[in-house]
């Protein structure tokens, strides 16, 4: 073989080994990057939502409303440390109606959102201001959308007294609609335990697939029980 | 009369102040949900909240009440049509529920937004579901759908609900 040849194929062998090792490098790298933006993405989840704790807080039983089928949202019952501030105590309901749903299939709100404040004013108007994951990952159409909102309204009427009506901001601002079909401009009653009479169950009962936020699903719906002002 | 027909995308507005220029007319809007079970419709029409109680203190006689027949807040255009609109679902979802098996046997009230500023009869109608890519369960939905809606229009009109309450 002539020595021309020999130095290439040595070279093109050391650039190919070199290549492999800088491959096997970077392959590492992005695994580390991956590893480094979900740990920035619990940190940011846990700072924009911080511990909610008063000095009333107790445990006690709470209906958070989940989908239970293709067209309504079902109480289920769990224990959560609420306070007894009704401020606070909606908060913590609402919180836990985003993180601690006990099966994707139930999950009526995208895991991405979170209540960004909540403010109750002195005629009973209760505001809730949730982050754009909101409005961006709830599925569009009417059904779906109701569902979102029922949801929400359910679980506050059942769980915080005193409240009249919600108002639903998204990232602060008035919202025209959800996600492109209920309407966001106006208010949506809340009636004190209007819903009682469903009963909540500790488990669902053959829970159909509903309009899982983030997930296809072909099943979902809205009770359309609330509507705005 | 349809508010729109290509791609292009009126606000809710536009599309309320167009059947608004209408007399003795009815709105339906179509849409295709993203949820629900495959070929199913369901019907919506508008509910508004309820009032808060009068604050004590407060003159509620001060409150200006629009004369009738006279102009309307434009976000409560609705308002008066809501048990009109109703009376059009209910015809409307027992014909979808006869052309769509599985379909809802009652319409429900919601808060579309496109329904919220007109001045007439209106109702919204959602398609489930567009997770069915293939266009023939599109294209055979559609003429028992305009049936539906026809019909529904010949009874409504029939009963002399059209009008406001």
């Amino acid at each position: 073989m002539p020595r021309n040849l020999q130095i290439a194929l040595v070279c093109l062998s050391a650039a190919v080994l070199i290549g492999l090792i800088s491959l096997h490098g970077l392959h590492n790298r992005i695994q580390t990057l991956e590893e480094n933006q979900n740990t920035e993405e619990q940190a940011r989840h846990e700072l924009m939502a911080p511990e909610i704790s008063t000095p009333s807080d107790v445990k006690a039983k709470a209906k958070l409303f989940w989908a239970a089928g293709p067209d309504r949202t079902a109480p289920i019952e769990m224990e959560l440390t609420l306070s007894a501030e009704p401020a606070q105590r909606a908060r913590q309901v609402l919180r836990a109606l985003i993180e601690s749903v006990p099966s994707p299939m139930l999950r009526t709100l995208p895991a991405d959102a979170s209540l960004l404040a909540f403010y109750i004013l002195p005629d009973g108007t209760a505001i809730a201001d949730f982050s754009d994951a909101l409005a961006l990952e709830t599925p569009s159409g009417i059904m779906s959308e109701e569902l979102a909102v029922d949801s929400i309204a359910k679980t506050l009427e059942n769980n915080v007294p005193g409240l009249l009506r919600l108002k639903i901001l998204i990232h602060g601002q008035e919202a025209d609609t959800l996600a492109g079909h209920v309407d966001l401009t106006g208010f949506f009653d809340l009636g004190p335990t209007a819903q009682e009479n469903q009963g909540a169950v500790s488990t669902p009962q053959n829970p159909a697939p509903a309009a899982s936020p983030g997930a296809a699903s072909p099943a979902a719906a809205g009770s359309a029980a609330k509507s705005p002002k | 009369m349809m508010t729109r027909n290509d791609d292009s995308n009126p606000s809710y507005d536009d599309r309320a102040a167009l059947a608004n220029a209408h007399r003795d007319a009815v709105f339906v809007s179509i849409h295709i949900a993203s949820t629900g079970a495959v070929a199913t419709a369901r019907t919506y029409f508008y509910r508004f909240a309820s009032s808060l109680p009068e604050v004590a203190g407060t003159d509620a006689s001060a409150a200006p009440i629009p004369a009738a027949g006279g102009p309307v807040l434009w976000e409560e255009a609705q308002e008066s049509y809501v048990e009109a609109s109703k009376r059009f679902a209910d015809i409307l979802e027992l014909e979808l529920a006869q052309r769509f098996p599985g379909s809802a046997a009652t319409p429900s009230p919601a808060a579309v937004r496109e329904l919220r500023s007109v001045a007439l009869p209106a109702v919204a109608v959602e398609i489930s579901n567009i997770i069915a890519t293939d266009a023939r369960t599109w294209t055979t939905m559609a003429p028992p759908l305009a049936t539906a809606i026809g019909r529904t229009v010949q009874a409504f009109r029939s009963a002399g609900a059209a009008g406001g309450d």
